[in-house]
């Protein structure tokens, strides 16, 4: 029994401390700065090197990079949020790594890329509460209301930004509790053909970015770059 | 404008969007920025009078422009005052909305971070075995340092041209921005050119062992990103990246189980 309670202690802590970091680099998209940490071609390495999982954050970074760089944030609307896919991504994987026993690299690796596809749709509703919600702290003050409480007010704002992120990331978290005991019932996936998915959308994105009026005016451009495309993989195949 | 006060309007600056709300936008944040900045921050003695910034912002409620064009527009409050009460100046933020979102959201992001990927992929294709710490891993980095370097520096450059020199700042900055966009975009289309081609081509090269097997794992994979491309275009929403994603999955999924 104590064995038991120490093993969900722990688990407890490490979804805490996952969920935190989550919650951390996501106040990038929203609320600090905006460096691009969130991105998840950045992120899923970062969190991936803080938790002993470098190499396979950087695969789940740049194949969900891929998946979503059709999609831009333009003209104020809420985009899709990739940033939040990646670190749910990694993170998923990270859990699932610490408490899934009998479970291949592969059958985890396809729950991650699942949990990423929802975390980006969740995530992006989350975004639109969350600007809901700091309507309120635009009603509070007013022309009226003194500096420092504008100040503070506009500071408030962290908070509403880091439950979102931290929302979202112990939200999948405890989805993977909930169904890792039926991780071992899932097929076994060839690690490649896992990979055509994604690469499949993200040549659909690269399309779909490059039919925008900016890029189809740039064909000459594009044509250069699968000629040096092919130049290259030849070379290197040589 | 001292180096205290640069980093500390950029410190500042940092929280723009901190607050961001479908009512307010970003005027909590741009408020905010102005008012810890103008505590000490006068230009010939002139105090700022921060209960009529106030009035002003509030009268042009909904504030919003790209978030790292601001610097500029919050330094020319500084150096005059008086520049509120002139409309071409909340004109401002629509025009670096626009050239932002291009400059930034459209041209250098996008860029860098398929730059950062091709990267990745090239390392890939000269050694597939990831856990060799190659050059290659640093591939985030390219992303991660040139747009630090442009985005938080004309964040900070707009601060402080803004606030030495007014109003002629901003159009100079907004020359600026215009001038790199052609060629960002014929880089990306560059690089679009190249990821179109070597993602089909790693993904052949990884699932045809044998050459027997070569022309079945081409048909098969144009046909895959025949029916995904198709399916994209088809569903103009924005979310169809996330549902072709997450419907392909589970229909891989279906097709293994049985």
């Amino acid at each position: 029994m104590r064995g038991a309670s120490a093993v969900n202690l722990s688990m407890v802590g490490i979804i805490v401390i996952l969920s935190l970091t989550g919650a951390i680099i996501l106040w990038d998209k929203l609320a600090i700065g905006e460096f691009g940490i969130s991105q998840p071609i950045v992120c899923c390495p970062l969190i991936g090197l803080l938790f002993g999982e470098f190499y396979i954050g950087l695969l789940l970074g740049g194949v969900l990079q891929l998946v979503w760089v059709g999609s831009l944030p333009l003209g104020g609307k809420e985009p899709l949020d990739n940033q939040g896919a990646g670190v749910v991504a990694i993170t998923t994987y990270i859990l699932a790594k610490k408490i899934v026993v009998d479970v291949h690299q592969e059958q985890l690796i396809f729950i991650t890329l699942l949990f990423a596809g929802l975390a980006s749709i969740i995530g992006q509703i989350f975004s639109q509460i969350m600007k809901k919600a700091n309507n309120q702290l635009y009603i509070r003050i007013n022309q009226k209301s003194s500096s420092s409480s504008i100040v503070a007010t506009n500071f408030a704002g962290l908070l509403s930004s880091f439950l979102r992120g931290f929302t979202l990331t112990i939200l999948f978290q405890v989805l993977l509790i909930i169904i890792s005991p039926f991780l071992k019932l899932l097929p076994q996936f060839n690690f490649t053909e896992l990979l055509i998915l994604p690469l499949a959308i993200g040549i659909a994105g690269i399309a779909h970015l490059v039919r925008q009026r900016q890029i189809k005016r740039r064909i000459l451009f594009s044509v250069l770059g699968i000629l040096t495309g092919i130049v290259l993989w030849v070379i290197v195949k040589l | 404008m001292g180096y205290s006060e640069i980093i500390k309007g950029f410190i500042a600056l940092l929280f723009l969007s901190s607050s961001w709300s479908y009512l307010g936008r970003q005027t909590i944040g741009i408020l905010s920025t102005i008012l810890i900045l103008a505590k000490k921050d006068t230009k010939n003695d002139v105090k700022v009078d921060k209960n009529l910034i106030k009035e002003r912002f509030w009268q042009k409620n909904a504030f919003n422009t790209n978030p790292y064009c601001t610097g500029v527009m919050v330094g020319i409050v500084l150096n005059k005052q008086n520049e509120i009460f002139n409309e071409s100046f909340f004109a401002l933020q629509h025009i670096f909305g626009a050239i932002g979102d291009d400059f930034f959201w459209r041209a250098l992001r996008p860029t860098l971070l398929s730059l950062a990927v091709l990267i990745l992929l090239i390392g890939y294709l000269v050694s597939p075995n990831f856990h060799l710490l190659n050059i290659f891993t640093l591939a985030p980095l390219l992303f991660l340092i040139p747009y630090n370097i442009i985005a938080q520096g004309i964040r900070v450059r707009g601060l402080y041209e803004g606030r030495k020199y007014g109003r002629s700042a901003a159009v100079r900055l907004i020359q600026d921005l215009r001038k790199p966009i052609t060629k960002l975009y014929n880089i990306l289309a560059f690089i679009m050119g190249m990821l179109i081609v070597l993602l089909p081509l790693i993904v052949i090269h990884h699932t045809s062992g044998h050459s027997e097997n070569l022309w079945k794992s081409i048909i098969f994979l144009l046909l895959i990103i025949l029916l995904v491309v198709l399916s994209y275009l088809a569903m103009r929403t924005e979310r169809a990246n996330s549902y072709l994603l997450i419907s392909g999955l589970l229909i891989f999924l279906i097709i293994k189980v049985l």
